[in-house]
């Protein structure tokens, strides 16, 4: 475990639920196996015990001392090694499961970022973190029981040899008996599955109800909407119960069964053995042995279907993982990686063009057009329908790309930290982060923060910031990575007019030389222009500059000027 | 605040940088510190006091999985008796020994544990199982009655971990833990009991385990509720890196952050890692012990038996039960004290659920307000102690009027808007609607007068209707379809495929964010209150749109007093009443006409709006 977390997890295999499991424990074999070796060891111990007991209660009922005093140093014997092997097994088990939990969520992680934007837009975050963590937890879970499951078996075995040595009859009854019991218990485990299953359905809903309320506190507050919120969520609560109600019959069905069935043997070898006795073919002190043997049982059998149930649960939950895992990226992207900064970016599907170092803004009737387009010409969704000089987008690198055009989208996230670590990001070196803030107007953000100056602390996603202060630190942190295309939507749509004059002004100094393309409606962006272009049904309608376009059309005129 | 620092998830960045601490230092130091900005966690006093109260509130429950669990036991314990009897009788006199009548004893006694186990089985989940909800509800409802600023200082991924997480391991603890422990103390009971019929003296024998049990339990339990604590802490910290990768896929993609994201999580992975051997260590150096105790009293259960059995004052009989009765007691120690342990997290996890009702209540003035008209007093109040947002704002709002705020970003227009809908009471000063405080009214009672909407829109899980029926639970169709009708959403709230039903928010249809701020407007129409405060409620819409939207909402309600905070100023000069606020103060306060006419600020940010400076 010292070398966790992985430096680099690996490439699974997850052609399906059992090469993907085989793969972990290929992967983690000398734990599994060390685990194992202490895992038959402790349950052997256990194993061989009734044998020692019986012999020491015969060695009582035949007076001798010295065979007495044997029998029980090698009970206190085996007592020490039972507990030190078991121990021992705990840890390497435990090594095991949280070997195979780290290595799954590093991989999860990787697959996370390696989706990037398109994460988002194709499984929900809920479902991510419930794969990360439910399936995962399962899928571990499934390893830190082989050692004990390999130990039960092997004592089984044993304690069969030992009985088939004294009485061939119970013996046999044990050793067929024993997988006989377990196929007997196998045709509940199927429906207590699915009903885990359906209670785990039941507790995910209320638990996307309560980490809604939390996301949607304001709103609620805003509302007065607790009440009929705590309603429904007393609902899918009292769901969550009876679901959890109907689990628990069926598990205790199984667990009543995993005492009456071994309970056949001890009749049988109390029946049979006392016969034995009776005739003079068997001591005291070996029925009370086989007596332990026989109730020993009840061990191999609860692990073997506790076994059978996990594997059944990881296997049901590796499905889930390799779902998640096989999700691919809405754009294969290629390997050129040397995009030219100062090339024509043109969509194909507006015929925009985008001239190098002009300052265009396009203005939309429908601002889902301007999303989309924006999304687009960043590479987010069909990149192979826009070209940056003689190439297709998708010809590039994803990082190449990104690196030379960045595409602010209309209300980008803020990540948790301090100002200094939200600026610390890849960028050109060509402004600090001081001028990039003033470029934005968002000085006066930092004076409300816990903190001075680059140390302010921004609460996660920056919920206690107003609409527009988060806007400003985002186009701050924009201007400061200075990529050679910029692409912002709306993002001035939540500041006043004062604010926004000052940003247009800054913002087209600071990009002058540089490709900058903004969606806005607004006329103290569209004053700062080099070129407008104004797109209508995700056409271009009408190009040129500002004023030009204000004479020329109507429409523009309606959509862009303000006031009565 | 009692209860002994402890770190908590949100750790600050640096944590990141740093590799995880050396777990030789972990023991001792405890690593993070506790600033006042982190939701409180429980004491353990605290919570023993919670579990005490949930047990003695579920007394007939308890007792009722008790008894039935002593009749399981003790039909269990028959069967070793039954046996010793027979080995007695065989070592005496085989052939007078009944071996039918044994088996026939122990076949019934059987059938009597295993219908007996099921059902108290049964009856111990559906306790446990009650007790989880009453939990969980009891924890939601403190949660949405939280005053805001607290949940934002602490970060709503801190109040997720716990209403997600933490209730999750005390589902664990709960279903399995409690009735096990529950069974197994019986089982431990019952099984001295039948020791001490059979023969007392082995009692002391088979207790000869305890004061180790118990040496080492204890100093287990000393250090690691703590551990455990900090542990789930440090998985819950996992997780918030995840969720934000996740919901910021698209920033992080942008900004190439990629790699960042991996060492963040790695990072975070390899402190929950470092927390889990250190556990590990915990457990290492108390089961082995507690183990051997369980070994040990069966070795001197012979010696003293045999003894005995020489003076001739026991009989195999005897010592056979108690051999196999103390061997039976093993299954339920184990038991018990492994569940002990996996309570140990769900008790870290109740501190962190009990917690959230450790923090300060919101304070509650009981009155009823008279009248609609909104009034506010020398209103100052700040974020940060030194620095008051608003400094001093007084003005009255009479019924019916249509207010709109505007100013500079930051001037402390927001803040304004949730001291007016009583989000919050303001530092000093007073916000008065129909002369009650508002800030201090009960939820149930503001609601009905002030309602607020914000720029921050969110779609709960469920249905269109039951997001829309929020504000009002009895609403019929028709009033939800005109509540649509009133923000002109019903043009694609029929096209939604099963109309009202359609399921929306996380894994249902996703909504535009300018869907989303109609539906908040719905919502706001359902409520109905007399004053309604709007705080950027339509600026995700389009400007067409929005002056369709707000015309269409005007004419609904007609007769509302409605404080409108815009930085669109087309809001502004339809509004019969302007408040200009910059810098914490009223600057400006009149109709468009007078302020255009006063050429003050308002002209100015007006004629800038429009572009005609």
């Amino acid at each position: 475990m010292d070398s966790l977390p992985f430096y680099e997890p690996g490439v699974p295999n997850i052609s399906s639920p059992f090469a993907f499991l085989l793969w972990i424990a290929r992967n983690q074999l000398k734990v599994i196996l060390f685990g194992s070796v202490f895992g038959i060891l402790s349950i052997a111990s256990l194993a061989v015990m009734p044998g020692f007991l019986g012999r020491a209660i015969q060695a009582i009922a035949d007076h001798d001392p010295s065979a007495l005093t044997r029998w029980v140093l090698i009970i206190f014997a085996l007592g020490i090694a039972q507990s030190i092997a078991g121990v021992l097994r705990h840890r390497w088990a435990v090594a095991s499961w949280i070997i195979a939990a780290t290595r799954l969520k590093q991989i999860i992680a990787r697959k996370a970022s390696n989706l990037g934007a398109d994460l988002p837009r194709l499984i929900s975050t809920g479902e991510v973190v419930s794969v990360n963590n439910n399936d995962v937890e399962r899928m571990a879970r499934g390893f830190d029981n082989i050692p004990r499951l390999i130990g039960s078996v092997l004592s089984f075995i044993f304690v069969a040899i030992v009985l088939i040595r004294s009485s061939p009859t119970i013996g046999l009854i044990v050793i067929l008996g024993v997988p006989l019991m377990a196929l007997a218990i196998a045709p509940i485990i199927g429906p207590l599955q699915e009903r885990e299953a359906e209670q785990r359905k039941k507790l995910g809903h209320s638990t996307n109800l309560a980490s809604d309320t939390v996301a949607g506190l304001r709103v609620l507050r805003g509302i007065g909407g607790e009440e009929a919120f705590i309603q429904r969520f007393k609902i899918a609560s009292q769901e969550v119960r009876a679901a959890a109600v109907r689990t628990a019959r069926t598990r205790s069905l199984l667990q009543a069964l995993q005492i009456v069935l071994p309970g056949v043997f001890v009749l049988i070898v109390i029946y049979a053995g006392g016969n034995l006795v009776v005739e003079g073919r068997m001591k005291v002190g070996e029925l009370l042995s086989f007596y332990g043997y026989s109730a020993f049982l009840v061990l191999p059998l609860r692990v073997m279907t506790e076994t059978a149930q996990r594997m059944t649960s990881a296997a049901v939950s590796a499905r889930r993982v390799i779902a998640l895992l096989s999700v691919s990226t809405l754009n294969h992207w290629g390997g050129n990686e040397s995009p030219d900064g100062n090339a024509l970016l043109k969509d194909e599907v507006s015929g925009i063009e985008i001239h190098p170092r002009e300052l265009l803004v396009i203005v939309s009737e429908d601002p889902v057009i301007a999303d989309e387009l924006s999304d687009r010409l960043g590479g987010y969704v069909d990149a192979e329908k826009v070209t940056l000089g003689d190439y297709s987008l998708i010809e590039f690198s994803r990082d190449a790309i990104r690196r030379t055009i960045y595409s602010q989208e209309k209300e980008p996230a803020i990540l948790s930290g301090t100002i200094g670590s939200i600026f610390s990001v890849p960028n050109s070196g060509r402004l600090s982060i001081d001028e990039a803030i003033d470029a934005a107007s968002a000085r006066n953000i930092l004076d409300s923060l816990e903190g001075e100056g680059l140390d302010a602390e921004v609460v996660e996603r920056g919920r206690t910031l107003s609409g527009g202060e988060r806007q400003r630190l985002a186009l701050a942190r924009t201007l400061y990575v200075d990529a050679p295309i910029v692409i912002l939507d709306d993002p001035t749509s939540a500041v006043d007019a004062h604010t926004e004059t000052r940003i247009a002004l800054r913002l087209s100094e600071v990009r002058a030389g540089r490709t900058t393309v903004i969606f806005s409606n607004s006329p103290l962006i569209l004053d700062r222009a080099d070129r407008v272009e104004f797109i209508l049904n995700g056409a271009i309608q009408e190009q040129g500059t500002h004023h030009e376009l204000l004479l020329r059309s109507q429409r523009y005129r309606e959509l862009v000027m303000r006031g009565a | 605040m009692k209860g002994k620092p402890v770190s908590e998830d949100h750790l600050p960045p640096s944590a990141f940088r740093s590799p995880p601490p050396n777990t030789a230092r972990i023991p001792t130091d405890f690593g993070f510190e506790r600033s006042s900005s982190r939701l409180p966690i429980a004491s353990v006093q605290t919570v023993n006091k919670e579990l005490v109260a949930l047990i003695s509130k579920h007394k007939r429950g308890f007792f009722l999985v008790a008894a039935l669990q002593f009749v399981t036991v003790a039909s269990a314990l028959v069967i070793p008796r039954t046996f010793g009897n027979l080995l007695g009788q065989l070592g005496k006199n085989p052939q007078k020994a009944n071996i039918s009548l044994t088996v026939t004893i122990v076949a019934t006694a059987l059938v009597v544990q295993t219908i007996f186990s099921y059902w108290t089985k049964v009856k111990a989940s559906v306790l446990g199982e009650f007790v989880l909800s009453s939990l969980r509800e009891r924890f939601l409802e403190r949660v949405v009655e939280l005053p805001p600023n607290v949940v934002e200082r602490a970060g709503s991924g801190e109040l997720l971990s716990r209403t997600t997480t933490d209730i999750d391991h005390i589902t664990w603890a709960v279903r399995d833990a409690f009735p096990i422990i529950t069974i197994s103390l019986v089982e431990i009971a019952s099984i001295f009991i039948a020791i001490a019929f059979t023969a007392p003296i082995f009692i002391a024998v088979v207790m000869i385990g305890a004061p180790v049990i118990f040496a080492v339990t204890r100093r287990y339990l000393r250090k690691s509720p703590q551990a455990y604590r900090v542990e789930s802490s440090s998985y819950a910290l996992m997780n918030s890196v995840l969720v934000e990768s996740a919901e910021s896929g698209r920033t992080i993609d942008a900004l190439r952050l990629g790699e960042d994201r991996i060492e963040r999580s790695d990072s975070a992975l390899g402190r929950w890692i470092e927390w889990e051997r250190y556990t590990l260590r915990l457990r290492t150096a108390w089961f082995p012990f507690v183990e051997m105790s369980y070994i040990f009293p069966l070795g001197v259960v012979l010696l003293v038996g045999a003894y005995f059995y020489n003076l001739g004052t026991m009989t195999i009989a005897q010592i056979t039960a108690s051999l196999l009765y103390a061997q039976m007691a093993i299954d339920p120690l184990e038991g018990m004290l492994w569940w002990i342990d996996e309570l140990q997290g769900g008790k870290a996890s109740l501190s962190r659920l009990l917690g959230i009702h450790e923090i300060q209540e919101r304070e509650i003035r009981i009155s009823e307000p008279d009248g609609f008209e909104v009034r506010g007093e020398e209103i100052r109040y700040g974020y940060k102690k030194d620095r008051d947002v608003l400094n001093g704002i007084s003005f009255i709002i009479e019924p019916g009027t249509r207010v709109a705020i505007v100013g500079p970003s930051g001037a402390g227009k927001s803040t304004l808007g949730k001291l007016l809908a009583g989000i919050q009471p303001p530092r000093s000063g007073t916000v008065t609607v129909g002369g009650s405080e508002v800030g201090y009214l009960p939820v149930e009672q503001t609601r009905g007068h002030v309602a607020l909407v914000t720029q921050e829109h969110h779609i709960f899980v469920g249905t269109l209707r039951e997001n829309i029926s929020l504000a009002n639970a009895d609403a019929t169709d028709e009033e939800i379809w005109e509540a649509l009708v009133a923000v002109d959403a019903h043009l694609w709230a029929r096209e939604l495929v099963a109309g009202l039903e359609t399921p929306v928010g996380i894994g249902g249809t996703r909504l535009l964010p300018p869907q989303a701020q109609q539906v908040a407007l719905a919502r706001l129409v359902l409520a109905d209150p007399h004053t309604l405060i709007l705080d950027e409620a339509t600026s995700l819409l389009d400007q067409r749109s929005a002056r369709h939207l707000e015309a269409s909402l005007n004419s609904v309600l007609e007769g509302r007093t409605v404080i409108a905070i815009a930085h669109r100023l087309q809001s502004a000069h339809d509004a019969d009443i302007i408040a200009v606020i910059e810098d914490g103060k009223i600057s400006e306060w009149g109709s468009h006409a007078a302020l255009m006419k006063a050429d003050g600020p308002y002209a100015t940010l007006w004629k800038s709006w429009r572009d005609e400076s």
